[in-house]
C-alpha cells in the first residue's frame, strides 16, 4: 500500500504538466470553439523563447533575432517567453481561427494542424541546439512528506502551482464579467451577441488568456520535461483527455484529471514491478494508453451531454459535387500516368508511387469525412492494422496474393466499424478526440507488440505481391522502383476510386450526404443515421486498409512508426489542401504528401537539396492554413472554379424544364405492408391512423409535454395550435421520435414508441420542421429520393458499379407534381427562397407515401395567397390517401383547413374540437391573449 | 512579358524533361584514376533524428584524404550526401539520388532507415558502424563496424558485472522499436551473467522521467542502464541528475550508449552527465596530447576541415572513422592488385568482408571480422571499449575492449 501511495506522488510532476496543457486547451475552446492540437506547439515556443534568453541574452524571432545583450534573468525571461505566448495566442486567433469562424470543425482541426506544423518548423529552423535542458525554476530539494514517503520539492510545487492556476481561472471565468460574458458566449454565441458582447473580441481575449496558460506552464514544464520539439506536441493527447474529464469547462476538474493521469500512469510503474511477466507479454503500451482509457470512458459515460458551442453560425464542410466518371475523367489520367511510370526515371517512378499510395489514403477521408461528415484522426491505424496483417497472411500463413490484401483490408473494415461507435454518441471534434485516442491505444497496444505484429528483431516482413508468376513487387535483385508496383498502385486506385465515385452518385451516397447535412432530417426521412456512418467508417478503413497493404508491399518491412497519430494529422492535412468532399480532391492531396510527386518535381526544378527539405515543412504548415482560411473546398475546389466547370445546378435554372405529366401515386402500399408485417391492421376510412395516449416529454424538471392524448383519423385534417412554448414542436419531435418521452403512440394500431425515429418513418409516419432542414448537399430531387430509398446490402454493392441504375420512385415524382416543383427538382437548397424551401421539406415528407404527415409550420413565411393555396395542397393530400397533422401559429389556415383542432398550452391540452367549437373556446381565447375570460360564451377567437 | 513567362515554362519543362528521362539506374564504374564517388546518408533536421556532426566528419575526412592522402590511391574522393530524415521516405528517395549520382559505395552515418535492396539491386554496398533495424544486420551487401543492439547490450552486461561490479541492476527502458528490441538482449545477457535487474519501462516521451529511475531502483539497483535515445538521453540524465541531487540513494553509476554521447547532448545536460558510462569509445581523441596516430590525425584534421573545427564528442569519431576504415579496405584492395586509382565499390567491400588484409578500424584498432555472428552477417566488429564522463567536458576510459563474442557466439 505504501508504495502505491509513494508511486501516486512520483506521478504528480507529469499529472501537473499535463493539467497545465490541459487548462490552456480548456480556455482556447471555451473562448473560441477551438480544440487547439497546436498548443503544445505554443507551449514548446515559449519554453524556446525563455530558454534562449536565458542562455545567450537573445530574443529569437520568426525571422531574425534580437541580440539583446546579457543572458536574463529568470525573472524578466519567464515575463518575455509568457507575453510571448500569449501575442502568439492573438495572433493566432486573428490570422488562423477567426476567419474560420463560421467554418466547420474540421477545417479548424486543419488549422490547428498546420499551426503545429508551422511553430514545429520554426523550432528546427530557428534554433540551433533544439533538444535542451532548462536549469530549474522552482526550488529542487529533497523533501520528506509525512508518512516518510521522499519526494522531489519542484514536482510538489509544480503540483501547486497547476491547483493555484486552476483557482485563478476558475475565479477569473465565474467572477468577472469577462469570464460570465465567455461563459454566456460558449453557451449561444447569438444571445452574448444580443447582450452587446462581441463574441469576436471575447474570443481574441481568450486566445490571450490561453496563451499566456501555454507560456506559462510550457517554461514552467521546462526544467522537469526538458525542451524539444517533440515532447509538447505528444503531450496534448493525454492533456486533451484531462480537459474532456472537465467537459471543455472546469479547469479545477480539468486540473485534477492531468493530476490523476500522471498518477495512474505512474502506478503503473508499480504494477509493471508486481507483474513483469504479464506486462512483458501482454501489457506493451498499457500505460501509454491510460489517457485513451479515460477518453473513451468519458466520450461513452458523457456522450451526447458533451458541451457543444452554441455558435452564431454552424459551419457546413465544402461543397460535395457530383462525379462523373467516364472514359475521359478516367481514362486519360490513367493512359498520363502509365506512360509517367513507364518513361520518366526512377525518382519519379517512386515519387509517383508515394503520390498512388496516398491518394488511397486521402480518398479514404474523402467518404468518412467529406461524403459523411465524420472527423476521424484514425485512418493511419486502419492502414497499419491491414499492413501488419499482410504481413501475418503472408509470412506466416502462405496466403497468396491478392487474396491476403484483400483479406488484410477486410479486417481493417472490421476495426473501422469499431472506431466507428463512438460516432453513434458523439460528433465534430470530440468524435475527432476519441478517434485520436483510439489511434494512440492501437499504436501503443498493437504496433508496438511483437505478440500481434511479429518478433522485433526481424520486423514484420511483407514479401513481393505475385500473380501468375509475375512480380509485381516495387524493387527485384537487379530492378529498382519498378513500374510494375507502380502500376498495381494505379490500377487500385483507379478501381477504388470509381468505385467510391459511384458510390456518391447512388443511393449510398445519397443517404451519406443526408447525414452529412443533417442527422435529425435524415432520421425522420427514414434513414438509418447509425448504420449509415457505421458503413462509412467501415467503407472508409476498407480503403485505408488497401492503402496500408500497399504501403507494406512497398516498404517490405514495418515498424509502428509509419503508421503513427501524427501521420493520421498528416494525411487528415493532405485530404484537406487537395479537398476533402471528392474524389478529385482526394487525388490532389495524394500529389502533396510527403515523398510524393509535387515535392519531388519542385524539388528537380529549384535544385533544392538540404536547404529546401528545412523549409518542406515549414511550407507545408502554411499552406495548410492559408488553404483551411482562403478555400475550404481545397485545391480540386479551387480548380473547378477557376476552370468553371459546371456544377451540377445549384442555382435555379434559368430555362424551366418542362414539366413532367401528372403522377398519380400508387396507393399507399409499402408502408401498409409494413405495417401489416408489424401487426398493424389495414386501415380504413373510418380507423384512426395516428394516435397518441398520456404522451409526456420531460427536460430536467421541465415538463414540455403533459399528458396529450390526441387523434388523427384516417383522411383527415387535424391541426395542433397554441402560443409559442406551448410544446406542439416537442410533441411532434416525440411522436417522431426525435426525443424521449413517456406514453402511448400508435400507428394504425401499431405502437410504435419504442421505434427509432428512422423505423417510424418507413412505417408511415412522415414530417416537416419549422426550420426546414433540408439536405444542403443534394439537389431538390436527391432530397426527396434520399426520403425515399430504402437501403440493403445488395443495392450498396450495386451503387459501386450501376450507381444510376432506375429504381421506380412515384412518390417523388408526384410529390414534385404536387407542389410544382418541376423547375426546381435539379436546383440546391441553398439557392432557393424561404418558401421554396418550405414546400421542398413538404414534398420530402410526401415523396415516401407516408400515411400520415406532420406538417411542423409549414405556413411560416408564406404570404397569404401562398398560405391559401399551401391549404388546397394540404386538402389534396387527404383526397390522395394522406392524413395530416398540422403544427401552425396561421389561424386563418388551421381553421379553414383543419377537420378537428387541438390546442395546447403548457403542453396540455386545453381545447378540442371543430375549429368553430375551438374558435369560440374561451380558455383558447385567454391562452393565445394572456387572459382567462369569465364563461366560453364570453370569448371569441378572430379567424 | 508573355515571352518571359513562355521561356520561363519551357526552361521548366525541359529542365524537367533533362531530369526525368536522363536519370537511370547507373551502373557501377570500374575503379580508376577517375573520382571516386562516395554516397553518404544520414538522418538530420527532425524533430527525434538530427545528427549532423556525423555527415560533417565523413567530409571532413574526405576533405582531409584528398588533401593530404591522394585520395583513394590517386581518385579523389567525391561525396553525395542525402538526409533520410529519419523515414523510409527519406531513405528511398536518398537510395536513388546516390545510385543517379553515380555512388560506387555508400556510407550509412545513422539514417535510420537504409534501403539495402535498393543498394543491392543497384549494385551498390553499405558500410556503415550502427547497425540498427533488423534488415541492417542481415544484408547481405551492408557491412557494420560495430555489433549494433546485440554487440552493445551484450558488452553493457559484461560491463556492469566486470567493470562496475553491479549485482542488481535497474533497466530504465522505452516501448519505442529500438528499447523494445534491445531490452530482451540485455536482459537475456545479463541472466547470462547471473545479474539480477529490476525493469521500468516508459513512453516514446515522458513528462516526467524520475518515475522511471525510481522504479528501476526498486529495490535497490547498484547501476542503473537507460535505453533511451534522441532526446530520452537528454531526458533520462537530467532525470537522474535531479534525483543525485536530493537523494543519494541514486548518487550511482548509469551505462548508456554511445548515441547519448554526442556533442550535443552533451552540451546540453552539462554536469548531469556526471558518473554515466557510455558504450564506444573515442577517447584518447580527446586527449590533446595523445599519442595514438589516428587520434592525432583526428584532431588535426578535424580542426582544419570540419566547418565546426575539432568536434572530439558523440558522432564525429564514428564519422570521421568510418571514412577513414573504408578508404584503408580500399588502399588495402588497390595495393593488392596493383592498379592506379580507386578499385570498385564492391572490390572494397568484398575486400572489408573478407579482411585479407588485416584491416583495423580507425581510432579503436578493432580488426574487421564480418560474420563473426552468423546470423548476423553484416556485423563485423563486435567489441566496444568504455568511457564515461568526468566533468567540465572531459571523458575517462573506463574499459578498453569488452568483446561480447563468449556471450554472443
Amino acid at each position: 500500500m505504501r508504495d502505491y501511495v509513494l508511486y501516486a506522488l512520483y506521478g504528480l510532476g507529469s499529472g501537473a504538466v499535463i493539467g497545465m496543457l490541459g487548462l490552456g486547451i480548456v480556455v482556447a475552446h471555451r473562448g473560441s470553439g477551438v480544440i487547439n492540437f497546436a498548443h503544445g506547439a505554443i507551449a514548446m515556443w515559449a519554453a524556446y523563447i525563455y530558454s534562449e534568453l536565458r542562455g545567450a541574452g537573445d530574443y529569437v524571432l520568426p525571422v531574425g533575432r534580437l541580440h539583446l545583450g546579457a543572458p536574463f534573468g529568470l525573472a524578466a525571461a519567464l515575463v518575455i517567453g509568457v507575453v510571448s505566448a500569449a501575442l502568439l495566442g492573438l495572433l493566432l486567433h486573428l490570422l488562423v481561427f477567426r476567419p474560420l469562424r463560421d467554418a466547420p470543425a474540421l477545417a479548424r482541426v486543419v488549422a490547428s494542424v498546420g499551426v503545429l506544423i508551422v511553430l514545429q518548423a520554426l523550432v528546427l529552423l530557428r534554433f540551433e541546439d533544439v533538444n535542451r535542458i532548462v536549469p530549474p525554476i522552482l526550488p529542487r530539494e529533497a523533501w520528506t512528506l509525512p508518512g516518510d514517503f521522499p519526494v522531489q520539492s519542484d514536482r510538489m510545487l509544480f503540483a501547486g502551482v497547476l491547483v493555484v492556476v486552476a483557482l485563478a481561472l476558475a475565479a477569473l471565468y465565474r467572477g468577472t464579467r469577462f469570464g460570465v460574458a465567455t461563459r454566456a458566449a460558449a453557451e449561444s454565441e447569438k444571445g452574448a451577441t444580443l447582450l452587446g458582447y462581441s463574441a469576436d473580441w471575447l474570443a481574441g481575449a481568450n486566445w490571450v488568456v490561453a496563451g499566456t496558460v501555454a507560456g506559462l506552464g510550457g517554461i514552467l514544464v521546462a526544467p522537469i520535461t526538458g525542451v524539444n520539439p517533440l515532447n509538447y506536441t505528444l503531450f496534448v493527447v493525454p492533456a486533451i483527455g484531462a480537459a474532456l474529464v472537465g467537459r471543455f469547462g472546469s479547469f479545477l476538474v480539468t486540473a485534477a484529471a492531468g493530476l490523476g493521469i500522471g498518477i495512474v500512469q505512474a502506478e503503473f510503474l508499480q504494477l509493471q514491478g508486481d507483474f513483469p511477466d504479464f506486462f512483458r507479454d501482454y501489457g506493451v503500451g498499457l500505460r501509454e494508453a491510460v489517457p485513451f482509457a479515460v477518453i473513451a470512458i468519458v466520450i461513452f459515460l458523457l456522450g451526447a451531454g458533451l458541451p457543444a458551442r452554441g455558435a452564431l453560425h454552424a459551419g457546413r464542410l465544402p461543397f460535395s459535387p457530383r462525379p462523373r466518371p467516364n472514359l475521359v475523367t478516367v481514362g486519360v489520367p490513367f493512359a498520363l500516368t502509365t506512360a509517367a511510370l513507364l518513361v520518366l526515371g526512377s525518382g519519379y517512378r517512386l515519387a509517383l508511387v508515394n503520390s498512388l499510395i496516398g491518394a488511397v489514403v486521402c480518398l479514404s477521408l474523402v467518404v468518412l469525412t467529406g461524403w459523411v461528415g465524420q472527423i476521424s484522426l484514425a485512418q493511419m491505424s486502419m492502414a497499419g492494422v491491414a499492413g501488419f496483417a499482410l504481413s501475418r497472411f503472408t509470412d506466416d500463413w502462405g496466403i497468396p496474393f491478392p487474396i491476403a490484401p484483400i483479406l488484410a483490408a477486410f479486417l481493417a473494415a472490421l476495426f473501422g466499424v469499431f472506431f466507428g461507435i463512438p460516432a453513434l454518441r458523439v460528433r465534430g471534434v470530440n468524435l475527432a478526440i476519441v478517434t485520436l485516442a483510439l489511434a494512440v491505444a492501437c499504436q501503443e497496444f498493437l504496433f508496438k507488440n511483437p505478440k500481434y505484429t511479429g518478433a522485433l528483431i526481424e520486423g514484420a516482413p511483407v514479401p513481393n505481391p505475385k500473380l501468375f508468376g509475375i512480380d509485381l513487387g516495387l524493387e527485384t535483385p537487379g530492378e529498382l522502383y519498378r513500374w510494375q508496383f507502380g502500376m498495381l498502385a494505379l490500377v487500385v486506385l483507379t478501381l477504388l476510386a470509381v468505385g467510391a465515385a459511384n458510390l456518391r452518385r447512388g443511393a449510398t451516397g445519397r443517404r451519406m450526404l443526408a447525414v452529412r447535412s443533417n442527422e435529425r432530417a435524415a432520421a425522420t426521412a427514414g434513414i438509418n443515421v447509425a448504420v449509415t456512418k457505421l458503413v462509412a467508417f467501415g467503407a472508409s478503413a476498407f480503403i485505408a486498409g488497401i492503402a496500408g497493404a500497399l504501403l507494406a508491399y512497398q516498404r517490405g518491412n514495418l515498424s509502428d512508426t509509419q503508421f503513427g497519430v501524427f501521420f493520421s494529422l498528416a494525411y487528415l492535412a493532405f485530404a484537406y489542401l487537395g479537398g476533402i468532399s471528392s474524389v478529385t480532391g482526394a487525388l490532389v492531396g495524394g500529389s502533396l504528401v510527403g515523398g510524393g510527386i509535387f515535392f519531388y518535381v519542385v524539388r528537380q526544378v529549384f535544385g533544392g537539396g538540404d536547404n529546401f527539405a528545412d523549409l518542406e515543412l515549414l511550407i507545408g504548415g502554411l499552406g495548410l492554413i492559408v488553404v483551411a482560411v482562403l478555400n475550404p473546398e481545397g485545391i480540386a475546389g479551387a480548380i473547378r472554379a477557376a476552370a468553371g466547370a459546371r456544377r451540377p445546378r445549384r442555382d435555379v435554372p434559368a430555362r424551366p424544364t418542362e414539366p413532367a405529366a401528372p403522377v398519380e401515386p400508387a396507393r399507399v402500399v409499402a408502408p401498409s405492408v409494413a405495417l401489416e408485417a408489424a401487426g398493424g391492421a389495414e386501415v380504413s376510412e373510418d380507423r384512426t391512423i395516428l394516435e397518441t395516449d398520456g404522451l409526456s416529454v420531460s427536460y430536467g424538471g421541465l415538463l414540455a409535454v403533459d399528458e396529450v392524448s390526441l387523434r388523427v383519423d384516417a383522411g383527415r385534417v387535424v391541426g395542433l395550435i397554441g402560443p409559442n412554448g406551448a410544446g406542439k414542436t416537442t410533441f411532434v419531435d416525440a411522436v417522431t421520435g426525435l426525443v424521449p418521452s413517456r406514453g402511448r403512440v400508435e400507428l394504425a394500431g401499431t405502437r410504435i414508441d419504442d421505434l427509432a425515429p428512422h423505423q417510424r418513418a418507413r412505417l408511415g409516419i412522415a414530417r416537416t420542421y419549422q426550420s426546414i432542414e433540408l439536405f444542403d448537399d443534394l439537389s431538390v430531387r436527391e432530397n426527396l429520393l434520399a426520403a425515399v430509398e430504402r437501403p440493403t446490402w445488395r443495392a450498396m454493392a450495386a451503387d459501386l458499379v450501376r450507381p444510376d441504375r432506375h429504381a421506380a420512385a412515384p412518390g417523388v415524382e408526384w410529390a414534385i407534381e404536387l407542389l410544382d416543383l418541376g423547375a426546381l427538382s435539379d436546383a440546391y437548397p441553398p439557392a432557393l427562397s424561404q418558401g421554396q424551401r418550405k414546400l421542398v421539406g413538404v414534398a420530402r415528407a410526401l415523396a415516401a407515401e407516408p400515411r400520415v404527415v406532420l406538417l411542423d409550420e409549414p405556413a411560416a413565411g408564406l404570404d397569404t395567397g401562398e398560405s391559401a393555396e399551401l391549404g388546397e395542397r394540404i386538402r389534396h393530400l387527404v383526397d390522395h390517401g394522406v392524413s395530416v397533422l398540422l403544427v401552425d401559429h396561421d389561424m386563418g389556415l388551421v381553421l379553414s383547413v383543419c377537420d378537428t383542432v387541438f390546442v395546447l398550452d403548457f403542453g396540455q391540452v386545453i381545447a378540442q374540437g371543430t375549429p368553430a367549437d375551438v374558435r369560440s373556446d374561451e380558455l383558447v381565447v385567454a391562452a393565445y391573449l394572456g387572459e382567462r375570460s369569465g364563461t366560453r360564451a364570453d370569448a371569441a377567437v378572430e379567424p | 512579358m508573355r515571352g518571359v513567362r513562355f521561356a520561363t515554362a519551357t526552361a521548366a519543362v525541359v529542365a524537367l524533361l533533362t531530369t526525368a528521362t536522363g536519370a537511370g539506374a547507373a551502373a557501377p564504374r570500374q575503379g580508376g584514376a577517375e573520382p571516386f564517388v562516395i554516397g553518404v546518408i544520414n538522418a538530420e533536421g527532425s524533430p527525434s533524428f538530427d545528427f549532423p556532426e556525423y555527415r560533417q566528419a565523413i567530409e571532413a575526412a574526405a576533405k582531409y584524404a584528398n588533401a593530404k592522402l591522394d585520395g583513394i590511391n590517386g581518385s579523389e574522393i567525391e561525396l553525395e550526401t542525402c538526409n533520410t530524415k529519419g523515414s523510409g521516405e527519406g531513405s528511398d528517395a536518398c537510395a536513388q539520388q546516390l545510385i543517379d549520382a553515380g555512388a560506387q559505395i555508400v556510407l550509412a552515418a545513422l539514417p535510420v532507415f537504409v534501403a539495402h535492396d535498393t543498394f543491392a539491386a543497384a549494385g551498390i554496398p553499405v558500410i556503415g558502424n550502427v547497425p540498427i533495424l533488423p534488415s541492417d544486420f542481415t544484408a547481405e551487401n551492408a557491412a557494420y563496424f560495430g555489433g549494433g543492439n546485440p554487440g552493445v547490450m551484450a558488452s553493457i552486461a559484461i560491463y556492469l558485472k566486470e567493470n562496475l561490479g553491479a549485482k542488481r541492476v535497474g533497466i530504465v527502458s522505452t516501448t519505442n522499436p529500438a528499447g523494445a528490441t534491445a531490452l530482451p538482449l540485455l536482459t537475456d545477457a545479463l541472466d547470462e551473467l547471473g545479474v539480477e535487474y529490476q525493469v521500468a519501462t516508459g513512453g516514446d516521451a515522458e513528462a516526467d522521467y524520475t518515475p522511471l529511475f525510481r522504479a528501476a531502483n526498486d529495490p535497490e539497483a547498484d547501476a542503473f542502464v537507460s535505453l533511451y535515445a534522441g532526446e530520452g538521453c537528454t531526458g533520462t540524465m537530467s532525470a537522474l541528475d535531479q534525483l543525485r541531487q536530493t537523494d543519494p540513494v541514486f548518487d550511482k553509476p548509469a551505462v548508456t550508449t554511445a548515441l547519448c554521447a554526442s556533442e550535443s547532448v552533451i552540451e546540453s545536460v552539462g554536469e548531469a552527465a556526471r558518473n554515466w558510462h557510455f558504450s564506444g569509445g573515442g577517447i584518447e581523441v580527446r586527449k590533446p596530447k595523445t599519442k595514438d596516430p589516428d587520434a592525432k590525425l583526428y584532431r588535426s584534421a578535424m580542426k582544419k576541415y570540419n566547418e565546426e573545427g575539432l568536434v572530439v564528442g558523440g558522432f564525429s569519431v564514428p564519422g570521421f572513422q568510418l571514412l577513414m576504415t573504408t578508404r584503408a579496405a580500399a588502399v588495402a584492395v588497390a595495393e593488392q592488385e596493383g592498379t592506379k586509382g580507386a578499385p570498385s565499390g564492391q572490390a572494397i567491400f568484398d575486400s572489408i568482408k573478407s579482411n585479407p588484409a588485416d584491416i583495423e578500424v580507425f581510432i579503436t584498432h578493432e580488426k574487421l571480422d564480418c560474420g563473426v555472428l552468423p546470423d548476423r552477417p553484416a556485423v563485423c566488429v563486435l567489441a566496444n571499449p568504455f568511457t564515461s564522463y568526468v566533468k567540465n567536458g572531459k571523458f575517462k576510459l573506463t574499459a578498453e575492449r569488452i568483446d561480447p563474442t563468449p556471450l554472443l557466439g
